[in-house]
């Protein structure tokens, strides 16, 4: 490819080597049992798989998103939800990087660099996604520290991170110009304020335990209150087309997979791979598809290794990819025939794992104004 | 160069029966030659014993310093006495002592050492040592054209061999008194003898053997069934540790495992790899089950059932 | 501290070993298109390797014997932490036996750094005569232990052999060869920050004129004493009977063939 060197080579047989030997034997336990990925995670953190694309002033060995890309990639051959849960690291701790002040780099983000802790987002509410005028989550100075009740809904991983991002007004109402009465502050969910509600059973992504948290007069200091709350929400953009690698690793191996099968199966003396040409062409199709899809992902990698780093390209990689994951999840079920939709066969969960990926941190469907803006 | 094969006699080590039966039967091709034993350590009173095992004439090696096995100094006394007899062949049981022995004495005395081997056949006017390598896929002819003793480890349990004539062992009592003055660069600490092995393979009449089509409880269940109702010991390959159900690699049948001599081998859901087919060459009968009618273990059994290993473990067992 | 040296060989991936074929007319193998890995016990001996390392302080040197292509394992040895590698890379001391390539190595060895304990995979996965450790330590006049399952320091190295019976426990003195068993250790994955520092460390192929007081008689296939005849593929000389009927059928045959073979159990 060209996108590899040397470097690369070694970093991704590194990285199908963790996945192989790590993921693979718990991703049945995560999507059959919701199992925690925690410390899976924080030992993908201790190896230093979450610094490529973070500057070497802030421990990490980067700017390199194409390796970023390749562990998203590796890592979801084997699993989806395991992907998710590795593109979201990166999610926060780039953006956090330019919201936080020095002192919250070094007791929050670094070490989740690193593996120590996990670090979610508390962000969404009944009052929608989108709609951070209505939330009702609200946090009040009291001497020097802030007092945050509330509650938040569809939140990742709601049970089963250490640190939350809790997005809190600090007004009555926000201003529409300055944004000012937005704020996001750090909540420990080992806080007795804290707790996790209902999980929800979703389609798809299954382990990424998306649950409902509750903030029940939670205490933080002032030195918890992110100084630059806008640049975390604005910066979470261009960390999107991560998408776009756990869907092509999907795609991937299930395109292998089913070409292995068709090769395998034999009837009549002969492999089906042999007898059918319509079968060997609609997997070419899916290909060709994934071809493209690849040097468009790392097309636009490559250039946030430049330092051009775009919501919109970055966003027209995530509303492609589910839409792909989903189609190529739909032709090697049939292709594979009855084995295709059974669970232990290992297809069908993408095909779930597609539809939750096209709403998972924003759904495609609320993109095109941005698009049509930029027009 | 003295016509003697010579079998390193390790103490306790059934392998020492099998190369002189071996050794026997080379020296009957080649013609007058001897087989002896060499025996190392600090009582060999006994020594003379090796004649029932097959040996013609026994070296004894006898120490103080050789109480415990120290590879150092047990080689060097090998060496020495290679030196002072010159013997043409010299094999080795490639236990976990012989296969760090042979190799030290080799180069010690600067020859040729086919290791591992399976069988050693002359032929073309020389020791042909059969070796297996790439995990057994393919056996190699190792030969030493030149240089002597030709030394060769064997596997333990795959010789294939007439029973050994028994001698009146002619015993020649090595002077060792140059190991008064030798040191060793190993120091014993100890030995912590494993646990009993309740569950002996090698020496099994009936073993039933699990390979990695046992995936199901319920095919589990039917092979401990059936083995229960044969009096079978229960064996198992390495991809059948590989699908969790085991670790425990003392009843594992292999290259890297042990061989088994049973009366009656059964295999169930086992493909027939290489590496673990070496383990079963002395079977005699061997009837294996499998789904897949090209699994290679069929080339190795005398009976063959194409099918569900559960469903026809299940009905033999309920039939015994 | 302590100067670490560790032997690895580049070996065709054993996943691949169906690949291999035999070639009819020289009865030769075939390994053409199988991709190389580091032979899986001397992984073991790197992880080895650097747990003494974090222990007692020092370096780690890789070397080995190979050709050109086997940098490629070398590198990954760097990357997995290793502080330097070394290959040679010469026909003269290609062809080579165990006792050859062990010659070869502890010339390497002698020429590239002064050790007080130098690690081995146990056996290779390819040839599996697991005589590197012994033979080395006799040509570097240095104690060895094979068969080690596990291995620290102690005023010495303190090595724990499994024998069949049980496992032995042995103080040996430094310098000293060991023969690293899978069962010594599990290896750690590697870590980013080391795989990019791979690049910036030494990795130095030699050619035999390279090697320092090389006695020619000992190298290559010269210094084999053994030699390699014909190859033949592993098969079985079995007639296999196939039963053939319904299940109850088969069970039927399969209980006559087993109480035929081992008799019928008395019932108590």
């Amino acid at each position: 490819m060209w996108y590899m060197n040397e470097d690369r080579k070694l970093l991704q047989k590194s990285f199908a080597e963790f996945a192989q030997k790590r993921v693979r034997p718990f991703a049945k336990q995560l999507e059959d049992e919701e199992a925690s990925p925690k410390e899976i995670l924080k030992e993908m953190g201790k190896l230093g798989m979450f610094t490529m694309p973070i500057p070497e002033e802030y421990t990490g060995t980067g700017p390199d998103y194409i390796s970023w890309g390749l562990l998203l990639e590796e890592v979801s051959k084997e699993s989806a939800t395991f992907g998710f849960l590795t593109l979201l690291r990166q999610v926060f701790n780039g953006p956090l990087l330019k919201s936080c002040s020095q002192e919250q780099i070094e007791k929050y983000v670094i070490p989740a660099i690193n593996g120590d802790i996990i670090i979610g987002l508390a962000g969404n509410e009944p009052a929608g996604g989108n709609n951070l005028f209505e939330y009702q989550t609200k946090a009040v100075k009291d001497g020097d520290e802030w007092v945050i009740n509330g509650g938040k809904v569809l939140v990742t991983q709601a049970d089963d991170v250490d640190v939350f991002m809790v997005i809190a007004l600090t007004r009555d109402q926000i201003d529409f110009r300055t944004m000012e009465g937005l704020d996001v502050f750090f909540v420990h969910t080992s806080d007795p304020g804290f707790s996790a509600g209902h999980i929800e059973n979703k389609v798809g992504l299954n382990g990424s335990r998306t649950g409902s948290v509750y903030f029940d007069n939670i205490r933080v200091p002032e030195s918890d209150r992110m100084p630059y709350p806008m640049a975390l929400l604005m910066l979470f953009g261009p960390e999107l087309s991560g998408y776009g690698a756990i869907a092509l690793g999907g795609c991937e191996a299930m395109i292998a997979k089913t070409a292995d099968y068709l090769k395998k199966r034999v009837q009549m003396g002969r492999s089906l791979w042999d007898s059918y040409q319509a079968a060997r062409h609609d997997l070419a199709k899916l290909q060709l598809d994934v071809l493209n899809f690849r040097n468009a992902l790392y097309g636009h990698l490559m250039n946030r290794n430049c330092g051009i780093h775009d919501s919109i390209e970055a966003g027209a990689v995530k509303s492609a990819c589910g839409p792909l994951l989903e189609k190529v999840s739909s032709e090697c079920m049939l292709l594979m025939g009855g084995t295709g939709v059974i669970h232990e066969t290992g297809i069908e969960q993408y095909y779930r794992d597609a539809k939750a990926l096209q709403i998972a941190c924003f759904s495609d469907k609320t993109f095109l104004d941005n698009v049509a803006n930029s027009l | 160069m003295a016509k003697e094969i010579w079998v390193y006699a390790q103490k306790d080590a059934d392998v020492v029966k099998e190369l002189l039966a071996k050794s026997q039967e080379i020296a009957k091709v080649i013609g007058e030659y001897k087989v002896c034993a060499v025996a190392l350590g600090d009582d060999l009173k006994d020594a003379k014993n090796l004649g029932d095992l097959g040996a013609e004439k026994v070296y004894a090696v006898e120490h103080t310093s050789l109480k415990e096995y120290r590879c150092d100094l047990y080689a060097k006394a090998i060496e020495k006495l290679v030196q002072k007899y010159q013997p043409e062949y010299f094999f080795f049981g490639a236990t976990a002592i012989g296969s760090e022995l042979a190799p030290t004495v080799v180069a010690l005395v600067k020859t040729g050492l086919a290791a591992h081997c399976i069988d050693l056949r002359y032929g073309k006017d020389r020791l042909n040592c059969m070796v297996p390598a790439f995990g057994g896929k393919v056996i190699s002819e190792i030969y030493i054209p030149n240089a002597r003793p030709v030394m060769a480890s064997v596997r333990p349990g795959i010789l294939q061999t007439e029973e050994a004539a028994k001698y009146e062992a002619e015993l020649v009592c090595e002077d060792t008194s140059f190991l008064n003055d030798e040191t060793s660069t190993e120091e014993f600490l100890g030995f912590e003898e494993n646990q009993k092995d309740t569950n002996n393979i090698e020496d099994a009449d009936v073993v039933v053997s699990a390979g990695r089509g046992i995936t199901s409880d319920a095919s589990w269940n039917a092979l401990t069934q059936l083995a229960d109702k044969v009096d079978g010991a229960i064996a198992w390959s390495r991809s059948f540790i590989d699908t969790g159900r085991v670790k425990d690699e003392s009843s594992m049948i292999g290259t890297s495992g042990k061989s088994v001599k049973p009366k009656l081998l059964v295999n169930a859901g086992v493909s027939g790899a290489a590496q673990y087919v070496c383990g079963i060459a002395r079977a005699k009968k061997v009837i294996s089950i499998n789904k897949d009618p090209k699994a290679p273990i069929f080339a190795y059994s005398d009976y063959g059932v194409v099918g569900d290993a559960e469903k026809i473990l299940t009905a033999v067992a309920a039939k015994l | 501290m302590m100067n670490i040296a560790v032997c690895i060989k580049s070996v065709p991936d054993p996943e691949y070993y169906e690949k291999i074929t035999i070639d009819p007319e020289s009865k030769r193998l075939v390994r053409d298109g199988i991709p190389a890995v580091i032979n899986e016990a001397d992984c073991h001996a790197i992880e080895a390797a650097l747990r003494l390392k974090e222990q007692n302080g020092g370096t780690i040197t890789l070397v080995s014997m190979g050709p050109p292509a086997a940098k490629e394992q070398l590198l990954e040895g760097l990357a997995m932490g290793a502080d330097a590698a070394y290959l040679i890379s010469d026909r003269k001391v290609g062809g080579a036996d165990s006792l050859a390539t062990s010659y070869t190595l502890s010339k390497l060895i002698e020429t590239v750094g002064t050790f007080d304990v130098i690690l081995t995979g146990n056996e290779s996965a390819d040839g599996a005569t697991a005589h590197v450790p012994s033979q080395l330590g006799v040509w570097l006049n240095a104690a060895h232990a094979t068969n080690v399952v596990d291995l620290y320091y102690d005023n010495g190295m303190v090595v724990t052999k499994q024998f069949e019976t049980g496992r032995g426990k042995y103080r040996l003195q430094t310098p000293c060869v060991i023969g690293v068993t899978p069962k010594a250790n599990e290896v750690r994955f590697k870590n980013v920050r080391t795989i990019l520092e791979a690049k910036n460390k030494t990795l130095k192929v030699l050619s035999a004129a390279d090697l320092k007081d090389v006695d020619d008689q000992y190298l290559g296939l010269k210094g084999s004493p053994s030699q390699n005849g014909e190859v033949e593929a592993m098969s079985g000389n079995k007639e296999c009977k196939m039963l053939q009927g319904t299940e109850t059928e088969i069970a039927d045959q399969v209980v006559e063939i087993i109480h035929q073979i081992i008799g019928v159990k008395e019932e108590a």
